[in-house]
């Protein structure tokens, strides 16, 4: 599959089988305490494309936030040049050094630390054993890979045992290749509880990427680095996951009010305040369920497309670790493993962009002395990438009726 | 070092997905015959009393005169034993252990009006006890039980961390049903989400009776919560109104 076509599935997928949606319970609680404005997120006649004004008013920041990374990102070099040569040029030592790091890790180039490179290779450990601790969570809870989609007490003690098995194959290193294809082959059965289900598990199949692609005789050796190719496919499977993720809250929108009823927390966070600024208070629980959707669908197409991965990456370190620590506690523990496969990304100096061909167009303009056609370049790739990437499915979405999810 | 080539990754996978499907398939035929679903569920609600002590016609006919008073259940229509003893043919009897106990199927014809604590005080006092009551035929459905005593917010707490720590400590699965437990101490309500129940299936409600009554609480009534208005507790809620009166002012 070629990762320029990912987020056309996406949209294909969710858009397909709007009717085909399982009641599945959540350890999170997600019931809804209040009742939401269904015409908001519907067909609004006389607003601009049909959309409800404060829904457009998110996701036109969304658009803007995302076309200014991308502009940023795609003058990355010249931005590192100028750093490098105008603000650095008069420091020395310690603080030179300090800020040329700094500017590596912001930019996605290496950073050549003995501690940055330590704390990759133990982020890969983590993220290579994480998902054994997410099983035995699960099995202990009666649930199949997520916490959040219990077994049937028929079939229970013998998916408990199969991911008891799994652990152990995951936690001593042993035939990862079959445990990778363990982790496909039960991710596609977790279709039998419908699609929104399987949507939600995408990001457990990240780490199957780097168990098919280890040796058989994984046990005899320290992985604690990732090639090139498995860390692209990490990112494109993980940041995909959570692109879908932050699209399915705005699909399913009642169970994202619900959670937020129920942990009114997770409504004071300063980024989605950013996302959601000028908007009517009225709708202020609508109005954060797009935010947050449409910051966590910035947050995955940023990290699949290698655009300031490690500042996204940051970034969703720091919502996870928010969610489990702070607004969800215990219940949502798992949240261990995407910090480890967040993690591995982010101290990781392989990274890489799928847009890099707009890079080297720019660049290749920049030598031959087209300036117009360099910034033209970069301005209209990067305003077609944030409107495919955001209005897309915002206004798809207006004419699919979920009142009843 | 040997790789797995993409063929076999491909085959295991397949092999997996085969079998996992096949596993539940055999495990869970009802998931994939919805047709037989709908009509199972069309039967309506059933409550199923697990009586230890119904030996014989006089012993059900003492429990149909504990249940006839009940709302929401057809006392008058529940079917016992279909070989009950008669009380004659009991004296003379030399019946083994198994065949003392039976139980009585009921008819629910309104779930949110059967009160469990009712019910089983009701047969108390004709000197029966439910050993279990089985609860069938309800897909989705809580439990809210009224207890006076939840006086500050520790009870509160306690009461999730207990009911979670006797889920977890079910051995033989208990309250295997159980999805989560919650409290709105102003209402002096504990509310119990049950999972997804499946046809066939049922949810013993006993297990939450003797859950709360193992953490200290005597419950003044258990009922069933059925319909989604039921989601919108916000009158029980701090300093807010109804849902309504909430998005009138809203929308003012």
């Amino acid at each position: 599959m070629r990762p320029s076509r990912l987020p056309f599935i996406s949209a294909t997928v969710l858009a397909l089988f709007p009717a085909a949606v399982y009641a599945h319970e959540r350890f999170v609680r997600h019931d809804l305490k209040f009742p939401l404005h269904e015409a908001y997120f519907g067909r609004n006649p006389g607003a601009f494309l049909g959309i409800q004004p404060d829904m457009m008013r998110i996701a036109t920041i969304s658009f803007l936030v995302l076309t200014a990374f991308l502009i940023i990102f795609f003058f990355r070099q010249d931005l590192d040049v100028f750093i490098s040569h105008r603000v650095l040029a008069k420091l020395r030592g310690p603080a030179q050094r300090g800020l040329h790091h700094l500017a590596n890790f912001l930019t996605d180039e290496p950073v050549r630390l003995p501690w940055f490179h330590a704390i990759g290779e133990w982020a890969v450990v983590l993220f290579l054993r994480s998902p054994a601790l997410v099983l035995m969570y699960s099995a202990t809870n009666d649930s199949l890979v997520m916490p959040s989609y219990p077994l049937e007490p028929t079939s229970a003690y013998f998916f408990k045992f199969f991911q008891v098995f799994l652990a152990i194959l995951m936690l001593t290193q042993t035939a990862l290749p079959l445990a990778g294809a363990l982790v496909i082959g039960t991710w596609i059965y977790l279709w039998r509880w419908g699609w929104m289900v399987a949507a939600d598990a995408i990001p457990v199949v990240t780490v199957a990427v780097l168990y098919i692609t280890s040796p058989w005789q994984s046990y005899k050796i320290a992985i604690t680095e990732m090639t090139e190719t498995q860390l692209r496919w990490v990112r494109l499977v993980l940041g995909f996951g959570f692109f879908a993720l932050g699209w399915l809250k705005i699909y399913n929108y009642h169970l994202t009010a619900g959670v937020a009823d129920n942990y009114p927390s997770v409504m004071d966070d300063p980024m989605i305040g950013f996302f959601a600024m000028g908007t009517n208070p009225v709708f202020r629980r609508e109005n954060w369920i797009i935010a947050f959707a449409l910051a966590e669908v910035l947050s995955g197409f940023m990290l699949m497309m290698g655009i300031f991965t490690r500042v996204w990456g940051t970034l969703m370190l720091w919502v996870f670790t928010k969610l489990m620590l702070v607004d969800f506690g215990w219940d949502e523990i798992p949240h261990i493993y995407p910090i480890a496969a967040t993690l591995a990304v982010v101290f990781s100096n392989k990274a890489r962009s799928e847009f890099s061909i707009i890079e080297e167009i720019q660049r290749k303009a920049g030598r031959e002395g087209r300036s117009v056609f360099r910034l033209a370049s970069v301005l209209v790739a990067s305003l077609a990438i944030s409107v495919v990437a955001v209005y897309m499915l915002v206004y798809a979405f207006t004419f699919i009726n979920r009142t009843n999810l | 070092m040997k790789f797995a080539s993409a063929k076999q990754i491909v085959i295991l996978v397949i092999v997996i997905i085969v079998f996992c499907y096949a596993f539940d398939y055999y495990k869970n035929p009802q998931i994939w015959h919805k047709d037989a679903m709908a009509v199972s569920s069309e039967k309506g609600a059933h409550l199923v009393l697990w009586i230890n002590h119904l030996c014989c016609s006089d012993c059900l006919s003492d429990a149909r005169k504990a249940l006839a008073a009940l709302p929401g259940i057809d006392a008058a229509s529940a079917s016992g034993p279909k070989e009950l003893l008669t009380r004659e043919q009991a004296d003379q009897s030399g019946a083994t252990l198994p065949q003392y106990g039976n139980s009585i199927d009921l008819v629910v014809s309104d779930p949110e009006k059967v009160d469990f604590v009712a019910m089983d005080k009701a047969l108390r006092e004709q000197g029966l006890v439910a050993g279990r009551m089985e609860l069938s035929g309800v897909e989705h459905f809580r439990l809210a039980a009224k207890v006076e005593h939840l006086c500050c917010g520790m009870c509160a707490r306690s009461t999730q961390e207990r009911v979670g720590f006797l889920k977890a400590r079910a051995q033989s699965g208990q309250l295997r049903w159980l999805d989560s437990v919650s409290v709105d101490a102003k209402a002096k309500t504990i509310i119990a989400d049950a999972r997804y129940l499946q046809a066939g299936k049922s949810v013993d409600v006993t297990e939450f009776l003797g859950a709360l009554n193992d953490i200290g609480y005597a419950p003044q009534s258990v009922q069933v919560l059925v319909h989604e208005e039921t989601k919108f507790v916000s009158e029980n809620r701090e300093g807010q109104g109804s849902p309504l009166e909430m998005l009138a002012t809203a929308e003012n």
